[in-house]
């Protein structure tokens, strides 16, 4: 009897998948206030609907999961599976509270978050792009195609072995953000992308039709002083308009 | 008719992907343009956007907390005005170029609108999560689902209104290059060239922030090299 009963409360792969499939929308009800609280209790509830049976239980599982959470989107999967093993855990009444699961999301969100920003957007998308856009300038829009697999296909990998892995490991797998190949893996991402910066700004303009000695003297005039006021924090949306009207006045004048 | 309703549904789905979910990227200027130019049969002109209103904004990072100019939005509209213009009014080549970087400057206006709704969209967010959990505290039954979902729509709808209301207006701005004495409109088709100067310091900077001063020299060189081989 008690076999079954176990069985019946086990979340199976369609669960995982489902919250894998709602992990994508993690930051759907942003807020300044509560984060991704409703994000993370949208992912949360195909597994509360297993497990927690009683209504009372169920309202329970929800308030828990609505409480302020903020993290990377894309290594919250890692949370979530942890999250899935330690509400199982409380269920069985195996040494889970419910302060514990409330701790754990308090500590390892803002953990994912700044290991996950640092891998996804500083390091990850800038390189995707930089390769997207230099695949653009020479064969058109091919480039978004390489933009969209050079990102989507590690993420998407990654966002599900983190699934599992947070599953496997319950609470223990705040180890998993110590791994040495993701840093190895955004240092040699850094490194790429700035060489392929450095080679976009030239190759770009190689491309201009009839580039002409003056074309490229004010792009580097226009280069440098951008480079100077963006340096010194001047935002891009006073900067660039200025050195648009620059460039106008520098087109009349060629 | 059926071209602007497809314009709306990808402001739409560019709102959504850019916070939202599924943040799968299709929100960046390289490939929203790009599907922009392909919609109105000028895929060259709508990757050129792209490239140029990416690398503006390759520096930023669409964190949840993060305060940013909505340059996705920024660079979907200006995209779309520009083409629409095209294809309504028929521009030249020198009169394309000049409506370009017009749309260049249109875009980080529309960029800073879309700041400005996105913090009002997070607001109702934030009224909507501080309703389910006093709802909760009650012990009132609830369904985060369709909340979450209604937060989802909304990011939808802001790109789709947005786009309803700034393509046309993007529009009439490209039109009004056709009144525009022509020495102007060739000093902003030059200047269409000329900007890259400046949007490719905003891809440097952002390199440069992390340290990466030699491989981005190495690279540089190895352009130039590649130029002066070429060119030989």
């Amino acid at each position: 009897m008690d076999s079954v009963h176990e069985t019946v409360n086990k979340p199976g792969f369609g669960t995982f998948f489902r919250i894998f499939l709602r992990s994508f929308f993690l930051q759907g009800s942003w807020s300044q206030t509560h984060r991704q609280n409703l994000g993370f209790a949208y992912c949360m509830e195909p597994v509360g609907k297993i497990l927690w049976t009683d209504p009372v239980q169920y309202a329970r599982f929800l308030k828990r999961h609505t409480d302020y959470y903020n993290g990377n989107p894309f290594m919250s999967t890692l949370v979530l599976g942890a999250v899935v093993r330690m509400e199982e855990t409380l269920r069985h009444g195996s040494g889970v509270t419910e302060d514990d699961i409330r701790r754990f999301k308090k500590v390892a969100g803002p953990a994912t978050g700044s290991v996950g920003d640092g891998m996804f957007w500083s390091a990850l998308r800038p390189f995707a792009l930089v390769l997207g856009l230099l695949c653009a300038v020479s064969y058109g829009i091919y480039g978004a195609v390489v933009f969209l697999a050079t990102f989507n296909i590690p993420a998407c990998i990654l966002r599900w072995y983190w699934l599992r892995a947070g599953y496997r490991h319950g609470h223990n797998v705040i180890t998993e953000l110590k791994n040495r190949r993701i840093r190895i893996g955004v240092r040699i991402m850094d490194l790429f992308g700035g060489v392929l910066i450095g080679l976009l700004a030239v190759l770009y303009l190689a491309q201009v039709e009839n580039g002409i000695a003056a074309v490229y003297l004010w792009s580097a005039i226009l280069f440098i002083l951008s480079f100077t006021l963006l340096r010194r924090r001047y935002p891009l949306y006073l900067v660039f308009p200025a050195s648009v009207g620059i460039a106008v006045v520098a087109g009349m004048v060629m | 008719m059926e071209l602007y309703l497809a314009v709306l549904f990808m402001a739409g789905l560019v709102a959504m992907d850019t916070t939202s979910g599924p943040q799968m990227l299709v929100s960046e200027p390289l490939v929203s343009c790009t599907l922009f130019g392909l919609l109105f049969g000028r895929p060259e002109l709508g990757v050129m956007t792209g490239v140029l209103f990416q690398m503006l904004s390759i520096g930023y990072m669409p964190l949840g907390g993060e305060h940013f100019t909505d340059n996705n939005m920024a660079a979907c509209i200006s995209c779309a005005s520009l083409l629409a213009a095209q294809r309504m009014f028929g521009l030249s080549g020198a009169e394309e170029s000049a409506a370009l970087t017009v749309m260049l400057v249109y875009g980080v206006a529309v960029g800073v609108v879309g700041l400005h709704l996105k913090n009002y969209e997070r607001r109702l967010n934030g009224i909507r999560a501080g309703n389910i959990m006093r709802r909760l505290k009650h012990g009132d039954p609830v369904t985060v689902g369709s909340v979450h979902r209604a937060g989802i729509s909304a990011s939808f709808v802001k790109g789709a209104l947005m786009a309803a209301v700034l393509v046309p207006a993007g529009t009439v701005l490209c039109r009004l290059i056709l009144f525009l004495p022509l020495p102007l409109v060739n000093g902003m088709s030059t200047a269409s060239h000329l900007v890259w100067g400046s949007v490719a310091a905003s891809g440097v900077v952002f390199y440069l922030a992390k340290g990466r001063s030699v491989v981005i020299l190495l690279g540089s060189l190895g352009g130039i090299a590649w130029i002066v081989f070429t060119k030989l």
